[in-house]
């Protein structure tokens, strides 16, 4: 087995349902300004990020960087299946790479498989969004 | 209690609104000693006086430094002085970072300008480094270009862990982007051997206390930095009460065990 079942993603698996997702996951590893997702490209990859950092970006700008322990990218969830954001890495990077498409067909075929998965990512996002709102708020702007 | 004469030695722009001050005393006398965390009420003669925490080294024995943003009147004048100008010092007042975890683990978050107050505890614990085992700043800061003390956070990161995260970056940038908060799941943390201290903007202290609650820490283990409009300094006059807490004696630094139900309080 990869590095899969030490990934905080697959926390709340099993050990079968961790090992059918290790059936379709691969090592990549990404060097300094790689681009691991371009923005308008089909969403044919999930990555849970091992190690380094990646920035999301748009137009040139970063909006987010995630590192060790985190899941890169959610447009594989929902049609039309697109990356809406570049993901550069910042420094090394490995990855674990999962292949979308199976990675939608083993949750169609298994509900409780897909009810862990969708609670993870659900946990991702909702940080994330936390994280997006504490920032819109210009915390630092002329307070100490 | 009557001001102290000072004159500033020096001044230094941090940033565009941002001013350090280092002050000598008129005279022969040497400043009072100060524990990190405390603060000083300044005084401008004509415009009046507020609270600023100590930002220097607590082992320099012949000035006092502190950093000040310019968001009022008596701040735009303390950030206007020049080298040579008199005013007045009271201090110090209120209680310090509890710097006791000897043996243990010191997790230090700041959030902008709350970087200042807690710089006398980050020198203190580079000089003091082999008493304590894990070490790490959490820092976050507006953009790059707003990144406070940047030799000292080049020094700091050979003593202990220094990560640094920023709300907006361009590609240039190789640090963190994201609020400080986003620091903490990945965070290597022993909850009952680590000593939070924390100092920001009160939204942001209060996802961080959150945050390190969600991890395991204590709330009595997490100690904030509370601003309020403190007047007298001597918890006299009330001004800066916050429900049963006078954060100027009793505070500035209280534990979040004690500040968590006063700061879910609207408009208090």
């Amino acid at each position: 087995m990869s590095h899969l079942s030490e990934h905080p993603f697959c926390h709340l698996l099993s050990r079968s349902e961790i090992q059918a997702l290790d059936a379709i996951a691969e090592s990549r590893s990404f060097e300094p300004d790689d681009y691991l997702l371009r923005a308008g490209q089909e969403a044919d990859d999930i990555f849970l990020i091992w190690a380094g950092k990646v920035a999301v970006e748009i137009a040139g700008r970063t909006l987010q960087t995630l590192g060790p322990g985190e899941l890169l990218g959610i447009s594989w969830l929902e049609p039309p299946f697109r990356w809406k954001f570049d993901a550069r890495a910042v420094e090394r990077t490995r990855t674990i790479r999962l292949d979308a498409d199976e990675v939608r067909r083993l949750l169609g075929n298994d509900e409780a498989l897909a009810s862990r998965v969708y609670r993870q990512v659900n946990r991702s996002l909702t940080l994330r969004l936390e994280s997006a709102r504490l920032q819109l708020l210009d915390l630092y702007k002329g307070s100490r | 209690m009557t001001p102290d004469l000072y004159r500033v030695r020096s001044r230094r722009r941090e940033l565009a609104d941002t001013v350090t001050l280092v002050l000598e005393p008129v005279g022969r006398r040497t400043p009072p000693r100060f524990s990190p965390g405390q603060f000083s009420m300044l005084y401008v003669p004509g415009v009046g006086e507020i609270p600023i925490s100590y930002s220097g080294d607590p082992e320099e024995r012949e000035v006092l430094v502190h950093t000040i943003r310019d968001v009022g009147a008596v701040s735009r004048a303390l950030c206007w002085l020049r080298r040579g100008s008199l005013l007045g010092v009271r201090g110090p007042f209120g209680h310090a970072w509890p710097l006791t975890n000897a043996g243990g683990d010191m997790l230090v978050v700041a959030g902008g300008l709350g970087l200042a107050p807690l710089r006398p505890a980050l020198y203190h614990l580079a000089r003091h480094r082999d008493s304590y085992r894990r070490v790490t700043l959490l820092y976050g800061a507006r953009r790059p270009s707003e990144v406070l003390f940047g030799s000292d956070l080049a020094r700091w990161a050979d003593k202990f862990a220094v990560e640094i995260t920023v709300d907006r970056a361009g590609p240039r940038w190789r640090g963190h982007v994201g609020v400080v908060t986003q620091l903490l799941p990945a965070l290597a943390l022993d909850p009952a051997r680590t000593l939070a201290l924390v100092c920001g903007p009160e939204i942001m202290m209060r996802f961080v206390a959150e945050g390190l609650l969600q991890r395991g820490l204590d709330p009595e283990r997490v100690q904030l930095s509370l601003e309020r409009n403190m007047r007298c300094g001597l918890g006299t006059c009330g001004h800066c009460q916050l429900g049963p807490v006078l954060v100027c004696r009793d505070g500035p630094v209280l534990s979040y065990a004690r500040t968590a139900p006063l700061l879910k309080v609207s408009e208090l």
